[in-house]
């Protein structure tokens, strides 16, 4: 019974949120809007659970009141929505008939192949270590905050909740902590990043650079193995390739794009640590592009509030102190920071971890170089440069062995990284097809 | 290829990626690994203990497996809290019978059972 409230619940929430981003942004093409819906209602399952938890809500009333919440909203905008379905239903058709379908439809088999050869019961290590032990916490409303001690620190409490607040709302939608469900949103987060990718560059028609985005996806095998272990990292790395393809929307039509951009980017830090990180590194960027446009920023950060509120509550109310920056470590830092051997180790690392999995990135580096694509002085060269610099700091800085601390984690940060890096290179490489003149100035 | 032809073509790729799919999940319920093993063993600790215990743990086996196993033992038995640390009224010892087994003096037995390749003992404080 739950699970078809559920499901009808989050299927009219997408709905809403659909028409809500028309709202906001009419000029949006809905294929960005159905991204925004998807991305908006799965952030707010997490934060709807998060908070039915904290404030002791049933999980019956908690589906009411999201059920309360789609009946406002449709009663308000119900003849809106029905004719956006009615304008999306004659392109679905032709869609459906297209070359550009047949790529999609071939893609995701190749990935679901991989990832039914690959997949785990309970995924990797981290997964039912970390993720879905948290998620099992979760499932239980009265004793959920028991995660939240040092006696179990193997398991990182300090972690934010995204990834297991959705996987134990639907745990309680099927009333069973079932191993399908983690792998089931893996696989889903497995095809929608080579999906928002391809889609994104297609600008209108099918095209090389599109094609080749999903080329690399499918036969890149690190990153299918990866989102196939059913980790938070994948999950992370969709909501960084979303806050850089929104972002790169926002233009003088689209400006209110801007709101989904503040939520996507501050959504990241709802879902890992290093999402924390990601989500400075960002709005640094944004301050520093746009030191002129205060309105700008204003609906960047109204975008973010109801993410950073969630994460304030749980960084303030429940979760342990992190190992990295606790207090009482100032001298140690200090010395760590003064110690120059960690600085090479750290560089070789991260290089050959580099050159390892993630070549692809800099095989297109060199090819928008040699075709004289520079993009040093974009927004996104700005804020992933950011976030680099940020990691490396990290390891400078762990109280974990440095050499174990990087191999056991550089891999999968550079994961985090690469579905938005291939985006933004492969985007600044279409720049090819415009004349000399206007390849010069930078994307975004 | 035309309209048609190209819509049949997708529609089988995606037919085939769900029954592929289909098979996955199947696969991923009836396999059974060793946290699956450890549900079978302690499910009749998990009946004794109330959500809100804090039991000590133990073990006799070997490095990387005793990490595994401790760490699975927790995940099965959440959301009560099991720790690896000496102190607690309750403790839970989860070994290979195979091994040598240490001895909790100050501990009486009241649970055991064995599932597999695994033995479980709950222990309660002699105080």
């Amino acid at each position: 019974m739950a699970v078809i409230l559920s499901l009808i619940d989050i299927l009219i929430l997408c709905m809403g949120l659909f028409t809500l981003a028309h709202q906001l942004s009419p000029a949006t093409r809905p294929g960005l809007k159905g991204l925004i819906a998807f991305i908006t209602c799965l952030s707010l399952i997490s934060y709807f659970y998060y908070l039915s938890l904290v404030f002791h809500i049933g999980f019956y009333s908690l589906l009411g009141g999201i059920a309360l919440l789609n009946v406002l909203h449709l009663r308000w905008s119900f003849p809106l929505t029905r004719r956006l379905i009615g304008t999306i239903r004659p392109a679905l058709g032709g869609f459906l008939g297209s070359k550009i379908f047949l790529a999609l439809s071939l893609s995701v088999l190749v990935l679901t192949v991989f990832f039914s050869l690959v997949v785990e019961r309970w995924g990797g290590w981290d997964a039912w270590a970390i993720w879905s032990l948290h998620a099992k916490f979760l499932y239980y409303p009265n004793s959920w905050d028991h995660l939240f001690t040092n006696k179990i620190a193997f398991t990182h409490p300090d972690y934010p909740l995204m990834l297991p607040s959705v996987i134990a709302f639907w745990w309680r939608s099927i009333g069973a902590i079932s191993p399908m469900v983690p792998a089931l949103i893996a696989w889903v987060v497995l095809i929608t990043i080579p999906l928002v990718v391809f889609m994104t560059l297609l600008r209108g028609k099918l095209n090389l650079v599109a094609l080749a985005s999903l080329g690399i996806f499918v036969a890149s095998i690190n990153y299918s193995y990866l989102a196939s272990s059913q980790y938070a990292d994948t999950l992370l790395s969709l909501f960084i390739l979303v806050a850089f393809v929104l972002y790169r929307e926002v233009d003088d039509t689209q400006a209110n794009l801007i709101y989904f951009v503040g939520f996507a980017a501050a959504s990241a830090a709802w879902i890992k640590n290093e999402g924390e990180l990601f989500y400075a590194a960002f709005t640094f960027a944004i301050i520093c592009f746009h030191l002129r446009t205060p309105a700008l920023w204003l609906k960047y950060f109204v975008g973010s509030l109801l993410p950073l509120a969630v994460l304030a509550s749980f960084k303030l109310s429940y979760a342990p102190p992190n190992d990295l920056l606790h207090s009482g470590r100032s001298e140690s830092i200090k010395y760590l920071l003064m110690a120059a051997p960690r600085y090479w180790l750290i560089i070789k690392m991260m290089t050959l971890e580099f050159l390892k999995g993630y070549a692809i990135i800099g095989v297109l580096i060199v090819v928008a170089l040699v075709n004289k694509l520079y993009f040093f002085r974009s927004f996104p060269f700005v804020a992933l440069s950011t976030v680099l610099a940020g990691y490396f700091f990290v390891y400078v800085i762990t109280p974990n062995d440095l050499a174990w601390h990087i191999s056991s984690t550089a891999d999968r940060i550079l994961h985090q990284l690469f579905p938005a890096t291939i985006f933004l290179l492969l985007n600044r490489l279409m720049d090819l097809s415009k004349p000399a003149i206007a390849r010069s100035s930078p994307p975004l | 290829m035309n309209e048609s032809k190209l819509k049949y073509a997708s529609m089988i790729a995606l037919l085939a990626v769900l029954v592929i799919l289909s098979f996955t999940l199947i696969k991923i319920r009836r396999t059974e690994n060793e946290m699956d093993v450890l549900t079978q063993l302690l499910a009749p600790v998990k009946q004794q203990i109330t959500p809100s215990s804090v039991i000590g743990y133990d073990s006799n086996l070997p490095g990387d497996r005793e990490r595994a196993v401790y760490f699975r033992t927790v995940s099965v038995l959440s959301p009560s809290l099991v720790v690896e640390a000496p102190g607690y009224d309750t403790l839970l010892t989860v070994t290979d019978p195979s091994l040598p087994e240490k001895s909790y003096d100050n501990y009486r037995s009241i649970q055991q059972g064995e599932y597999k390749s695994l033995s479980y003992r709950l222990f309660v404080s002699k105080k």
